[in-house]
């Protein structure tokens, strides 16, 4: 019984995926029937190329991508100043409160500066609107990474002979990859799965996939919001492949 | 004298760690710091070291004013009670890393990392990591490493402190030999007595940010500070108990 | 042990650049949340926007007395709520009563549904639920004569709540299982068996504790941004009442000068809701790290 209970779960926290691709390969599938009439490329062909979501899926990469590495890298610098900090607690507190925030609304507090400065739909406007929630975030995670231990390695070099430079090249760098990559991949998702920022923000004139996934569903058109549903699916999908040897090791004991 | 600390002052906003605090070790010898925990041992270390700022105050190494130089060009090598070994590097490759910093040739540094492994006895764990060691190969390791690189001077912070008490005592006679061996100079601090009257040539005791450095053993021995003759009392009392 | 060196922190190495650090932390973090709801409170006083004629409460007055934004936020309160607990009592009894199966299929099942962002999730849910979806079409050809319910855009928000609790369920499911083997949980229970407990009395008196115990401070998280949960209500939530974001989004998007100064008045005041949440959150912390 408890079998068969679980198996019904999975399915149905998969069920999503194979759902979102039969649809897009749908050459049509009408109601009340329980399986489409016919596949066909075509939706994709469509969507891509003539409905510019090739354009959104690269704008979307790139925007992701760049606040990704920015958030990553400062997020870093910064949890190690941070951590060694005589307000680490406060500061970190403070770190968790645009985090918390809808994104829309903090969006929509921070739309006047940004239409005053001219960022208003723009990419380095998103960009940087995205920041504001990646960075704080990158910080949380990074800052139990830096604890006695690091900074004693780091002096250690040091007291060695080496410069600052070569004990981040020779040990914290190399022993903190594992963890810049998780970093990395948790801060592209956030940025990847945003819409409020993109709407408000973005004035929809960036073109994210997030965006285009709701102008499809508001032009009624499931086969073209399921073709980008899949492109947002897809990246978050290949990171889980790639990482689930480390992903089972930690959460199966 | 190898090592000449002269007034040394170390705040910390309002709070006074050293208290214009003289040290003096001499060349090839062992200077053993007794001090409770809190007292500004390790304080005092990493401000030798270049790793904390002085107020004020005179670091001299061999006669040279180094108090304005970043740890990294003092060559005073500071270890840790952890062995703090490189987690990604294996046992070789931890003793050769002061040599790579430095560049030296390929041939040189397997020829003196060999060396070193065959003197420290772990030629057999060359290629191993770090987490397949024992706590005392570990230790030893550390020691590999800081040795290689011919410092004038170590400063060992409670080295053996994380070993269980059997290890201790190895690695303590292990230090004995060793310092011989290689000319150590090195100013060691511990809050253990035994430990400190093994390990030093010359003791001193710490309190509240201010060294004493006694001129014999005896001196250590009578100064109530330093516990000692409550120990001797101890183990008198004991022995006269067993013999009544 | 290496001894702490966190009290010499900051003016070890060049203070002035660990100052200027802080300063761009403070820049990037609190600068403009805080500039952000200081325009939005000059708005809603009046003291700025295009409409400003000066400090005024009047805004104010018209939002605190409209029955409908209170209905929004205890709209918001229960979603956020009830979605927790609903997903944390799953995620507990999956872990618990499941555990050896899920050991077998793999915990990425997990995962799955966290790779899928909320726009999406809320697009499947209008597949899955909507009456002309998944479910009806299954139901309908299984019993012709039953009339499928609303599950979206309905009075229950049903729809709204099936979708947040599969975006947090899995999450939830995943801290616990962590929780489960770092704790020991599994040990633990067997000890309480070995003393004479029964397996109800070990589940509920060990288990479930241990793992709820952990899990608390997620779980008050989670709640804070349930409560602004936006895209899921937006296309599966009714039109009256709505969730607060979705609210304060549409009135910040009609073109009346006169709703962009309600939608500031309701911003502050659900910026006073997430700071006492957050509040409430640091508080437990602290108090549990005092116990």
């Amino acid at each position: 019984m408890k079998k068969w209970i679980w198996y019904i779960l999975a399915v149905l926290l998969i069920l999503p995926l194979p759902y979102l691709f039969l649809l897009s390969f749908a050459a049509i599938w009408r109601h009340p029937d329980l399986w489409p009439e016919g596949f066909a490329i075509r939706h994709w062909k469509d969507s891509l190329l003539a409905g510019g979501l090739a354009e959104s899926l690269l704008v979307s990469l790139f925007i992701s991508a760049t606040v990704a590495l920015l958030g990553m890298i400062l997020g870093f610098g910064m949890a190690r100043l941070i951590a060694r900090h005589p307000k680490r607690v406060l500061l970190l507190r403070a770190a968790y409160l645009p985090y918390a925030f809808s994104s829309v609304v903090y969006a929509f507090c921070l739309q006047f500066y940004f239409l005053k400065t001219g960022l208003s739909g723009t990419i380095p406007g998103l960009i940087l609107s995205q920041i504001l929630i990646v960075f704080p975030f990158a910080v949380i995670l990074f800052v139990g990474h830096w604890g006695t231990r690091m900074f004693a390695l780091e002096e250690l070099v040091q007291t060695l002979g080496g410069t600052v430079w070569t004990a981040w090249k020779k040990v914290v760098l190399p022993l903190s990859k594992p963890i810049l990559l998780l970093g990395f991949f948790q801060t592209f998702l956030i940025s990847w799965f945003d819409y409020g920022f993109s709407s408000v923000i973005g004035l929809g004139q960036v073109p994210t996939l997030t965006v285009r996934v709701f102008q499809y569903i508001g032009e009624s058109n499931p086969y073209f919001a399921a073709v980008s549903s899949c492109l947002l699916i897809l990246p978050p999908l290949i990171l889980l492949w790639a990482n689930s040897a480390y992903l089972r090791q930690r959460y199966e004991g | 004298m190898v090592l000449e600390g002269k007034q040394l002052e170390l705040r910390y906003g309002t709070e006074q760690v050293l208290h214009g605090l003289d040290v003096a070790l001499e060349k090839e010898q062992v200077l053993a710091i007794l001090g409770r925990s809190g007292c500004g041992k390790t304080s005092l270390l990493k401000a030798i070291a270049g790793l904390l700022p002085l107020a004020s105050g005179q670091v001299l190494l061999n006669g040279v004013d180094v108090s304005n130089l970043p740890a990294n060009q003092r060559g005073i090598v500071y270890l840790y009670q952890e062995a703090l070994l490189f987690p990604h590097l294996n046992v070789f490759e931890n003793i050769a890393f002061g040599l790579r910093i430095r560049r030296e040739p390929e041939d040189e540094i397997r020829n003196r990392v060999s060396n070193m492994l065959e003197n420290l006895d772990l030629k057999s764990q060359q290629n191993k990591m770090p987490e397949q060691l024992s706590g005392g190969q570990k230790q030893r390791v550390a020691f590999g490493r800081a040795l290689i690189i011919q410092p004038p001077v170590l400063l060992l912070d409670e080295p053996f402190g994380n070993l269980d008490v059997e290890t201790r005592s190895d690695m303590q006679q292990f230090f004995k030999t060793v310092a011989a061996q290689f000319q150590i100079s090195a100013l060691f601090v511990t809050h253990d007595l035994k430990e400190a009257l093994i390990m030093g040539d010359q003791l001193g005791y710490m309190d509240r940010g201010v060294l004493d450095v006694f001129p014999d053993k005896e001196a250590f021995y009578s100064d109530p500070r330093t516990g000692m003759q409550g120990e001797m009392d101890f183990w008198e009392g004991l022995r006269k108990d067993k013999k009544s | 042990m290496i001894k702490p060196l966190g009290k010499f922190g900051s003016n070890s190495i060049l203070p002035s650049f660990s100052q200027l650090g802080i300063g761009v932390y403070m820049f990037l973090v609190l600068f403009p949340l805080v500039a952000g709801l200081l325009y939005a409170l000059a708005y809603s006083l009046g003291l700025v926007g295009a409409l400003s004629k000066g400090f005024t409460l009047n805004h104010w007055q018209v939002v605190v007395g409209m029955p409908a934004i209170w209905k929004s936020f205890l709209l918001s309160l229960s979603i956020a709520s009830g979605v927790v607990l609903l997903a944390a009592m799953l995620a507990l009894a999956t872990v618990l009563l499941l555990h050896p199966y899920i050991r077998k299929t793999g915990s990425l099942v997990f995962f799955i549904p966290l790779g899928i962002p909320p726009m999406v999730a809320a697009f499947w849910g209008f597949h899955l639920l909507g009456d002309g979806g998944l479910l009806a079409r299954f139901i309908q050809k299984a019993f012709p004569f039953f009339t499928f319910p609303e599950l979206t855009n309905d009075a229950w928000h049903i729809g709204v709540i099936s979708v947040l609790v599969l975006l947090t369920y899995p999450f939830f499911c995943l801290q616990m299982l962590q929780a489960y083997h770092t704790q020991n949980v599994q040990g633990l229970m067997d000890i309480g068996k070995s003393l004479g407990g029964s397996r109800r009395y070990v589940l509920l008196r060990i288990g479930l504790p241990i793992l709820w115990k952990n899990a608390l401070p997620s779980l008050v998280l989670f709640g804070v941004f349930l409560f602004g949960a936006y895209e899921v209500p937006l296309l599966l939530g009714r039109q009256a009442p709505q969730m607060i974001s979705v609210l304060i989004a549409q009135k910040f998007k009609r073109f009346d000068l006169e709703m962009v100064a309600r939608a500031y008045v309701l911003t502050v005041l659900y910026a006073g809701f997430v700071l006492a949440g957050i509040w409430f959150l640091f508080k437990r912390k602290k108090a549990g790290r005092g116990a």
